[in-house]
């Protein structure tokens, strides 16, 4: 278990490739029992971060922690309470899924206590186990590698970009297990550039562009900078003036409905709506897209 | 040494090592079929001066000897398609280990399990030392097979193709300790199997050209194929102690070299 306990630690973390950049400076944590979203367009940096932690790449500076052993060359003890899934993934085309199942199976000291719930939770039947993986589409090679990261139920999962591929019901099956993961004490470590998915369930998460993080924060503290979006029908035509207020901007006017944005705190526009005469109410989520298209169009470098 | 990895390696590599196996024994069944349907006559030896003199070298040099059962059937373990259906898995096998270039997850992913760098790739190395006794078993079975239901003239002593099969192994496992070398300077698939025949075709022709000019006749001592000499072991029917020492040296500096890069590089 990993609960209440820094299950990873990075400080300072830098790596490039030649006069390429891969990261630079990188410095955040993940608590033990989180479910933590590393967030990213493609080439931000999200992989090499990943490598980094796996010890597949030498960091050029920085200090890497993992479940309490700081990473030094030829450190690979910890990896035995790691399960680990690729973003992107061949897989040994020959082999059936099963096979693989058991391979990755023999090399760690617990069992695959999760295997048959996760097999069942994420529809790999045994006929399709038996089948060779060539045969297999995407999101089957997909839910293959996310079983094999979880089967030993392993105290840290990295995952890189794990629901590409899959249909609503098998990610929902997937956050299911990242949950039950979370309330045993485990971590969650996964990257992605699906917004809605990272919303739905991280705890916090990291957003890195060109190689550096530009923010850290709670996911419950980046929907309240985030912008909702407010469509407002009133009894009679509304006035520009009534929606003057902090956190608020007007978009249109169109008949008797108005069309507004809500940034942050939605009290001063409840109240400006409680003193009108609404008929209907339409509030869509935070929109996050807005709040990461502004971090990621603010800031120069690679994207 | 990890044995699950030492048998996945094996079990990746079953169907093309059981290929080249099996076309291994045929083929030296075929060599056997092919001498006792022509004999030694004036045509074999005809055809046989027709051979230049860097490929004679190759398959036997001053030791060629077509006349004799045993001096033919040599030249069977030097044909080129002998080493090709020798070298192919091994290179095959080795370039496995190129990483660090596009990435397809399945290096990182092997790597993600406890397991040491060294461990990983001294368990794939022992795979592919376990396939090369494989594929000179399947070679002197193939041999063994011709001269037991193959009528010839009379029968080949059986030690000096021992020998034969021995020097067979030496030779496949620097070939190895070669291409494991390419594939841990290489980070793609492809370049790793380019970087293997090429260093492999190169010491070829360094062998070859040595037996025309005295300039390359000290490269030639760094090419696998000068110590690689079956048609000398029969000839001479005894044990070439230096010429396997060499190949055994070769395969533990390239192995020991293939580690330390991979040890140390980017995946």
């Amino acid at each position: 278990m990993t609960e209440s306990k820094q299950a990873i630690a990075v400080e300072g973390l830098s790596k490039s490739y030649g006069s390429e950049l891969g990261v630079e400076n990188v410095s955040f944590s993940v608590e033990g029992g989180e479910i933590f979203g590393f967030l990213g367009p493609n080439g931000a940096g999200k992989t090499t971060c990943i490598r980094l932690l796996l010890n597949l790449l030498r960091p050029d500076s920085g200090r890497i922690t993992v479940l309490g052993r700081t990473l030094c060359p030829g450190e690979w003890r910890y990896k035995a309470r790691v399960g680990f899934l690729p973003g992107e993934l061949s897989w040994w085309p020959l082999l059936t899924g099963l096979e693989l199942l058991e391979f990755f199976d023999r090399f760690s000291t617990q069992p695959a206590s999760l295997r048959a719930e996760l097999l069942d939770g994420l529809g790999l039947d045994a006929a399709l186990l038996d089948r060779k993986v060539r045969t297999y589409s995407k999101g089957t090679r997909r839910k293959l590698g996310i079983a094999i990261a979880m089967q030993n139920d392993p105290d840290l999962l990295v995952l890189d970009e794990p629901t590409s591929g899959l249909d609503p019901l098998v990610r929902h099956s997937f956050f299911e297990f990242c949950r039950r993961f979370r309330k045993a004490g485990k971590t969650v470590f996964l990257s992605s550039h699906n917004l809605a998915e990272t919303n739905e369930i991280c705890d916090r998460v990291g957003i890195i562009r060109a190689g550096r993080i530009v923010a850290l924060e709670r996911m419950a503290a980046l929907r309240a900078k985030s912008t909702r979006r407010v469509e407002a029908l009133f009894a009679e035509r509304p006035r520009a003036q009534w929606f003057d207020c902090a956190g608020v901007d007007l978009i249109e006017i169109d008949g008797k409905r108005a069309l507004l944005t809500c940034r942050g705190d939605p009290v001063p526009l409840l109240k400006v709506l409680a003193a009108r005469p609404v008929r209907d109410l339409l509030v869509s989520p935070p929109a996050l897209d807005d709040l990461f298209h502004s971090l990621f169009s603010d800031r120069g470098g690679r994207g | 040494m990890n044995w699950n990895i030492i048998r996945f390696e094996l079990r990746l590599s079953r169907r093309g090592a059981l290929y080249c196996g099996l076309s291994l024994l045929a083929f030296q069944c075929l060599i056997v079929a092919f001498y006792a349907a022509a004999r030694p006559d004036k045509t074999l030896t005809g055809l046989f001066k027709l051979v230049p003199k860097g490929l004679k070298a190759l398959i036997g040099g001053d030791y060629l000897d077509p006349i004799t059962v045993s001096g033919f059937l040599s030249f069977g373990f030097t044909h080129p398609v002998n080493l090709l259906l020798l070298i192919t898995p091994l290179v095959a096998l080795a370039s496995r280990t190129a990483s660090g270039g596009t990435d397809d997850g399945r290096t990182d992913l092997l790597l993600s399990r406890p397991l040491s760098r060294t461990a990983f790739l001294s368990s794939r190395m022992a795979a592919g030392a376990i396939l090369s006794v494989l594929l000179v078993l399947f070679m002197w079975l193939g041999h063994l097979l011709g001269v037991l239901f193959i009528a010839l003239p009379e029968t080949p002593a059986t030690v000096p193709f021992v020998y034969v099969a021995l020097n067979a192994l030496l030779f496949a496992l620097a070939v190895e300790g070669i291409a494991f070398l390419a594939a841990a300077l290489s980070t793609l698939r492809g370049t790793a199997v380019g970087f293997a025949i090429g260093l492999l075709a190169a010491m070829l022709f360094v062998r070859m050209a040595a037996q025309f000019w005295d300039l390359f006749e000290r490269p030639a001592a760094l090419s696998v194929f000068t110590y690689y000499v079956p048609g000398k072991i029969v000839f001479l029917k005894s044990f070439p102690l230096g010429h396997m020492a060499t190949l055994f040296a070769f395969f533990l500096i390239t192995s020991g070299l293939a580690l330390g890069v991979f040890c140390k590089k980017d995946i």
